[in-house]
């Protein structure tokens, strides 16, 4: 059984960030990146006691789950932090400007795809 | 230029080593203590001393012999609770008090940062989010920051653990008697605060 009791107003705000749990590993490597301002930087992960991969998979997860401006890459091996909010010179960039398009991956126009499935053009996946 | 570590049972390897290999670099040497002896065993290596307990090295030194021979004090951090007990250890806070009226070097880093809490008032320092430490350096008398590292004078405290190169480079600054520039932080924070709730730029991270 529990009971439920009211919480003492003074306590609500330090119980809210409290219980806001922050990683040992992606937070404060993020949270590092971001402090340098810097667009972007080689992680040297020698004393992190994880494999390149292992905190790829962290650092990717950490990024999308919280909605950051950050990408990580991970080329022949090496980590790399790339900010998504500013251009090489520090510019701020405008939410969906600078966005990688790859070749067959542009945006989808959804409308036109239903005309093109309704006309026959196109068959639905 | 010797610096005196001490390290909970259950010590965060990362930041020890990372630590002491950061000091050996920057050409001071180290000693590290603990409260069991196993503990010291298991860290006993080439490059990093370990002869004492923590309760048997304030047996057989004085304070006045201790200053002689060490630069800094700096308290390791690792499993919370073991780390918690050396916020009210009566020795570990001592030498810090008596590190710090000598004008020595004091370092701690994650939840060991409230074990310095006698020397932090009116000190910028940063520590682990964590509410129960926040509120205890608080009440020290402690400006706590969103950065990293800082280093206030000869108090150098640091957030968490990947920040241990920048925190032992700040150490070896602060006892060599060198300016320290934050290679992280120069850029942005020159010498305005980031206050903790804003975190970086105004956004929570």
């Amino acid at each position: 059984m529990v009971k439920f009791e009211d919480v003492d107003p003074e306590m609500l705000d330090q119980v809210e960030r409290g219980w806001q749990r922050r990683g040992r590993v992606s937070w404060p490597i993020l949270k590092m990146f971001l402090e340098t301002k810097k667009f972007m930087v080689k992680l040297d992960i020698t004393d992190t006691q994880r494999k390149s991969s292992s905190l790829y998979s962290s650092l990717n997860t950490y990024i999308k789950n919280h909605d950051l401006k950050v990408k990580v890459l991970s080329i022949k091996g090496d980590l790399y932090l790339k900010r998504t909010d500013i251009d090489k010179d520090g510019n701020p960039i405008a939410p969906g400007e600078g966005d990688e398009i790859l070749p067959g991956k542009e945006p989808v126009d959804v409308d036109q795809m239903v005309n093109e499935i309704d006309a026959g053009k196109r068959q639905p996946k | 230029m010797k610096a005196l570590v001490f390290i909970p049972e259950e010590y965060n390897g990362l930041e020890l080593f990372g630590l002491v290999r950061t000091l050996r670099d920057e050409g001071i040497s180290s000693s590290v203590i603990a409260r069991r002896k196993t503990c010291e065993d298991e860290v006993t290596h080439d490059w990093i001393n370990v002869h004492y307990t923590i309760y048997e090295l304030m047996d057989k030194f004085t304070i006045p012999e201790l200053m002689k021979e060490y630069d800094a004090f700096i308290v390791s951090s690792g499993a919370f609770n073991y780390t918690l007990k050396s916020w009210t250890d009566k020795d570990v806070r001592t030498l810090v008090k008596a590190f710090f009226k000598e004008g020595k070097t004091i370092g701690a880093i994650c939840v060991g940062v409230p074990s310095i809490q006698d020397v932090v008032k009116g000190k910028k320092i940063a520590c682990w989010p964590l509410v129960q430490e926040k509120e205890l350096l608080r009440r020290a008398g402690a400006i706590l920051t969103g950065r990293s590292v800082v280093r206030d004078g000869n108090v150098c405290t640091a957030e968490h653990q990947m920040a241990t190169h920048n925190w032992g480079l700040a150490i070896a600054s602060s006892i060599k008697g060198e300016e320290w520039k934050d290679p992280m932080v120069e850029k942005i924070f020159l010498v305005d605060e980031v206050s903790f709730e804003e975190g970086v730029d105004g956004k929570k991270v």
